[in-house]
């Protein structure tokens, strides 16, 4: 097998000081191809943004990558020194994130932000960089760009922005894109826009993408695979359609229960009773057992075994 | 057949805000108005669910505020079991104010920070206890029954708002709000900032509270897939208008309206939705390019 685009090795993340470390991110693999579109699903608080965070090498101040490797083209970007890391980040690897408002700069015109961007990181003069400004913003389907690069990010609605930051995040031609929570913030109608506009770009340019959400329906419109977390670990993953029609993991089977669909159903909502676990704060078993439909004693005693089939994998004593 | 006299009833409500641009306009003194809501009529009956569904912009936030009177119209009149809001006397006024209650959609901004959940009920209890007749302990037997009643453990009312998840905010908001023992509960967006797997708890204790309390609740919601299942009506908003009404079972499933269309084309919808089935093929691309991303403007553009 060839060498995956991005291979994370058991990555772990903690907060805290050496010795009394808070693990969120807890022994993670992710693989992904080139060209391929990833999911990455689960609640707030389940180490979903932080493992995008840490591939970006953004993590927040007193988080750190304790373990593991993050292999991008086979180079493990926690070995790399800060400059090299400057340089990749953008050219390789892009983010777009759930709020543009605080991601795009609101004292420069967004024409500005993209060509400043591509002068850092290409070699290409005044005028072909002009021009590459309004192909991106046309690329991301924003009418009349010429007049819009010198709007600011206020003067944009948030499906505009968004669509801005797409054009700001791709501009240098990256491999990988990912997407944290990208329509939260929006409305239904432009989150379906934005999801048509990333298929059309993912489409045209080639990309790998990794997509982040907690509502599986929307992963599964885009996504090839996903990677489902619960409380910093990698529960399941495996084909959208597997995960759909036999999900082996309880909680992958419980969260698709929840979304909210137009199905005429009366009477109250399925939930997941509970919440997650507090940071560092672990059940003994498996996490998830205090919150599951199917757990027995021993879930809740021993660590659950990993269990496989070629393209499958999920964490649960009952997965078999 | 004739319904019985609504709860709140809505008379060509406006809400217009001026727009100033410019040197010219300014000097000139002409004005430039949008109107957030452009003449509403709508009647809420008592003991129901109501739904009030549009995307950010169609004004149905505004409508919202303008019912707990957090704003003005412009013009128009508001009923309120049947007696003019405009024409209240102080009392009344005060009464009017119990009677209804927000939830807000951002539970970080609708909770003071610095003030832990026992000061936040305790705080509202006293406004409605004008005549602070309470004892003490009456309010704490009551802040007690108010997280019983939203499903949180009492534990948590030492708890500051950031001690506590995105799903229990929330109910520390409907709480605060229980506490004035409302008629009307006016939710706007309750569960659009909560994990997927948070928003069914919230859905289904708002319809507890209505069948237990018989409370009434104006749900301004997005999300058509909640409001269907919990609704008994819906009105449907664009542009500061109300385009369709009706029992979610009739706008839903067959919607007069090509903006209730495309609302409903816009839910996500699993492996049905797949938007990876398209060719790479040059000529289907174009196609199918130019009828799924019409360049999207700005609202009054």
């Amino acid at each position: 097998m060839s060498e995956p685009l991005l291979h994370v090795d058991g990555l772990r993340v903690s907060f805290g000081a050496r010795g009394n470390e808070r693990e969120v991110v807890r022994n993670v693999d992710l693989r992904i191809e080139r060209g391929e579109v990833v999911g990455l699903v689960g609640e707030s608080g389940s180490g979903k943004s932080l493992t995008a965070l840490a591939i970006m090498q953004l993590l927040p101040t007193g988080a750190r990558a304790s373990h593991g490797r993050i292999l991008f083209d086979g180079v493990d970007l926690l070995r790399l020194p800060r400059r090299a890391i400057n340089e990749r980040r953008g050219r390789d690897i892009a983010m777009i994130f759930q709020d543009p408002l605080i991601a795009l700069n609101p004292t420069i015109p967004i024409g500005r932000q993209i060509y400043d961007c591509i002068r850092t990181h290409a070699d290409l003069g005044h005028r072909p960089t002009l021009m590459r400004v309004e192909e991106l913003l046309a690329l991301v389907g924003i009418a009349h760009p010429r007049e819009r690069t010198r709007a600011y990010a206020h003067e944009l609605s948030g499906g505009m922005r968004q669509r801005v930051m797409t054009a700001l995040a791709i501009a240098c031609g990256p491999k990988l894109l990912i997407a944290d929570e990208p329509t939260t913030a929006l409305d239904v109608t432009v989150q379906a826009q934005i999801m048509t506009m990333l298929d059309r770009i993912r489409n045209e340019l080639g990309l790998a993408v990794l997509f982040i959400s907690h509502n599986l329906d929307l992963v599964a419109e885009i996504c090839d695979r996903t990677f489902v977390m619960y409380a910093g670990s990698v529960v399941e993953s495996g084909p959208v359609e597997t995960l759909f029609a036999a999900p082996k993991h309880p909680y992958t089977r419980q969260l698709l229960r929840c979304i909210p669909r137009l199905d005429w159903a009366t009477g109250p909502m399925p939930t997941i009773p509970g919440l997650p676990p507090r940071f560092g704060e672990l059940p003994p078993g498996c996490a998830f057992a205090p919150r599951c439909d199917a757990a027995d004693a021993r879930c809740g005693a021993e660590t659950p075994p990993v269990w496989r089939e070629p393209g499958h994998m999920a964490v649960c004593w009952r997965a078999a | 057949m004739i319904a019985a006299a609504p709860l709140y009833e809505l008379r060509d409500i406006r809400k217009e805000y001026v727009l100033r641009r410019g040197l010219l306009e300014r000097f000139t003194r002409s004005e430039r108005r949008i109107a957030a809501v452009d003449g509403v009529s709508l009647a809420i009956p008592r003991g129901e669910i109501f739904g009030l569904v549009g995307e950010s912009g169609s004004g149905k936030s505004t409508l919202g505020q303008i019912l707990v009177r957090l704003i003005e119209p412009s013009s128009g009149r508001l009923f309120y079991r049947g007696a003019d809001v405009a024409a209240l006397s102080a009392a009344e006024r005060r009464e009017f104010r119990h009677c209804v209650q927000m939830v807000f959609q951002d539970t970080n901004s609708s909770l003071n920070p610095r003030k832990r959940i026992r000061r936040v009920l305790s705080e509202a209890l006293r406004a409605r206890d004008a005549d602070k007749r309470q004892t003490a302990s009456a309010m704490r037997v009551e802040m007690a029954g108010l997280m019983h009643q939203v499903g949180l453990d009492a534990v948590l009312l030492d708890r500051f708002p950031h001690e506590l998840s995105g799903g229990q905010r929330q109910r520390i908001g409907i709480a605060r709000a229980l506490a004035m023992a409302p008629e009307l509960l006016v939710a706007d967006e309750p569960v659009s900032s909560l994990d997927v797997s948070m928003q069914g708890q919230i859905v289904n204790l708002l319809q507890n509270l209505n069948r237990e309390l018989g409370l009434t609740i104006l749900l301004i919601s997005h999300d058509l897939a909640i409001v269907a299942r919990i609704c008994v009506q819906i009105a449907v908003m664009k542009n500061g208008q109300i385009v369709e009404t009706g029992p979610p079972s009739r706008v839903l499933a067959a919607p007069s309206h090509p903006y209730t269309r495309t609302l409903l084309d816009s839910i996500p919808r699993g492996l049905h939705g797949r938007l990876r089935e398209q060719p790479r093929d040059e000529e289907t691309w174009d196609q199918s390019a130019s009828r799924t991303l019409e360049p999207e403007l700005k609202a009054g553009e």
